[in-house]
């Protein structure tokens, strides 16, 4: 990733926010961290752009050295998810973590199709999408069906372990 | 786990009450000592400054992140997502978020502050 990427960044969001402002906040070292900070609308954000590790996009409140809560590779992806945040704020809401519904928007998939590669019919997508739970594997097959991977790791005080399920495990690439 | 808000503020007070520093490189150490010596106290997340995904602590300034300061050569910026610190030659230490509030004017061992406007 390089600098031509923080451009093709700069430019979708441009096509997709033309009213948003936008600031390139660079360092020094091209291989270093810059900001693209965003504003427009009542909806302000900042973008950490690291070459050769991606886009970093913030969703939970902000705290001094806090890390970015989603990492894109694809400089489209990252614009789309910024997009997805403005209509979270612009619909009075607060920008949120990724639902399944914004994921599959992402990857560009309709429900039809997670269907067919699930072999179930839509409406079951579109239930999965919008219930309060749903169960492990079909999370891990709907993640599988948009070429993802779901990975599962519990954190305690004093340990953090990866967690093995059958669910998970016949998903798996 | 304690709020992130309350590690930043009590990251910011040790650092305000902490000796000063009396050039560059002893203010950058000893700003980035007192936030992990936070996060190790208040946290139980290990130290990984090569993940760049949250994963939950909070971390100092690299190094690779620095920005000149036009007009004022004795000063070097470290930006992060909300906050920007300037950190003077002098060892002066200056935190402000990005839209302006100052969290911290620590001057070096000299006596003098960043003396931003």
């Amino acid at each position: 990733m390089t600098d031509d990427t923080l451009a093709a960044f700069c430019a979708a969001l441009e096509r997709a926010m033309p009213d948003l402002r936008m600031t390139i906040d660079a360092p020094d070292d091209p291989a270093g961290e810059t900001f693209v900070d965003l504003c427009g609308e009542g909806f302000k954000t900042s973008v950490s752009y690291r070459p050769g590790v991606g886009f970093g996009i913030f969703v939970s409140a902000d705290a001094y050295g806090a890390r970015p809560d989603e990492i894109y590779r694809d400089s489209g992806k990252a614009a789309h998810r910024i997009d997805q945040l403005r209509a979270q704020t612009r619909a009075g809401g607060q920008p949120a973590r990724l639902s399944l519904r914004d994921m599959r928007a992402l990857v560009g998939a309709t429900q039809t199709e997670i269907a067919t590669a699930l072999h179930i019919k839509q409406p079951s997508v579109q239930r999965a999408e919008n219930r309060p739970t749903v169960r492990l594997d079909t999370l891990a097959h709907y993640v599988a069906a948009m070429g993802g991977q779901l990975e599962m790791s519990a954190v305690f005080d004093d340990m953090e372990v990866r967690i093995e399920h059958p669910g998970l495990v016949e998903t798996r690439r | 786990m304690m709020p992130k808000s309350e590690r930043v503020a009590e990251f910011l007070r040790r650092l305000g009450d902490a000796p000063p520093a009396s050039s560059h490189g002893e203010a950058f150490d000893l700003l980035a000592d007192t936030l992990n010596r936070v996060e190790d106290e208040f946290t139980d997340v290990p130290f990984d400054p090569t993940r760049y995904l949250s994963d939950g602590r909070l971390y100092p300034p690299q190094a690779d992140s620095s920005r000149s300061v036009d007009g004022r050569p004795d000063l070097t910026r470290y930006r992060s997502r909300g906050h920007n610190t300037w950190i003077g030659e002098n060892g002066a230490i200056h935190v402000r978020t990005l839209n302006g509030t100052v969290l911290l004017d620590k001057p070096g061992a000299g006596g003098k502050t960043a003396e931003l406007v």
